[in-house]
């Protein structure tokens, strides 16, 4: 009777170390599981805000058109036609204030880097590189100053 | 007898577990592969429309030379994309739409048809002596290398 109870004893231990290692398994495996579509809608986001400011910034040449002798402006581009880059919409844009361009850019929060390379040239350069957080990219191709270019758009969670 | 059962049961019970976890784990990440896949269509399909465009707005008078057509196209594109363009051009000065020439420039021997591909479509006008001289249809292929 004795040795019966002592084995279900063991049972119950067996049992519920069992249970605990599975628990711990499938709750770690759910966090990993969230973490991962969760940091993947937080990519989802900043990849779309990326597409967003790549046309704004390629197709459209700000509102109102000439932001860059106006004294104010609602948001910037860069383009005088779509895809063909405008040089004083350019320099406007790298003398512009970095953190008032978010505004101006609808990327308020977000932290971002974008450059003009020309025949593996950089021609144009604002904003900051940031290593280690989470980031989306966007290349378009356009005409500067007649020739073709890279624009990338790079934004920062 | 009674304790080799429950043994099994708990081996069938952790072998059950595992498999959903797996099975879940897998169509997650199929699921996240499919949303980047589909991003990387979006962003290709602008480049695609890019590149047309700004190879209509700035080479229209050299359009008929294979070589500035590749150099153009290979200095701005990024690395990890392929590319093939066809250019058609069609003349009417004859009445009616002939055919004059047929170019296809680019990545010519890779076998696109097993491949995720974006293609973009343009249709301008070249000109002689301020006439319409062709009718020009640009077909751009782009994949991932």
């Amino acid at each position: 009777m004795d040795k019966r109870a002592q084995l279900e004893g063991f049972d119950v231990i067996v049992g519920l170390f069992i249970f605990l290692l599975l628990f711990t398994f499938v709750s770690t495996t759910w966090q990993e599981i969230f973490n991962l579509t969760e940091r993947g809608r937080q990519l989802e986001r900043l990849k779309l805000k990326a597409v967003e400011l790549s046309d704004q910034l390629a197709l459209s040449p700000g509102m109102p058109g000439n932001w860059q002798i106006a004294s104010d402006y609602n948001k910037i581009g860069l383009s005088v036609k779509p895809r063909k880059i405008g040089l004083e919409k350019l320099n406007a844009m790298q003398n512009a204030d970095y953190n008032a361009l978010k505004t101006k850019m609808n990327i308020e929060g977000n932290d971002y880097w974008v450059r003009i390379t020309m025949q593996q040239q950089i021609v144009f350069e604002k904003g900051m590189q940031r290593e280690r957080s989470l980031s989306a990219k966007v290349e378009r191709i356009v005409s500067y100053q007649n020739n073709p270019a890279l624009l990338s758009v790079i934004i920062y969670e | 007898m009674s304790d080799c059962r429950g043994y099994a049961f708990a081996a069938e019970s952790f072998l059950a577990v595992l498999i959903f976890i797996m099975f879940f784990s897998i169509s997650t990440n199929f699921f996240l592969a499919e949303t980047e896949n589909i991003f990387s269509r979006v962003v290709m399909k602008r480049i695609a429309l890019d590149t047309l465009d700004v190879f209509d707005e700035i080479n229209n008078p050299n359009l008929v030379d294979a070589a500035i057509i590749t150099e153009m196209v290979d200095s701005v594109l990024p690395e990890r994309l392929s590319w093939r363009m066809q250019l058609t051009q069609q003349d009417l000065r004859a009445g009616d739409f002939v055919v004059a020439n047929v170019f296809l420039v680019g990545n010519t021997t890779t076998d696109i048809s097993a491949r995720d591909v974006v293609k973009a479509k343009r249709l301008f006008l070249t000109y002689d002596s301020g006439q319409v001289q062709f009718y020009n249809t640009a077909e751009l292929w782009l994949w991932l290398e």
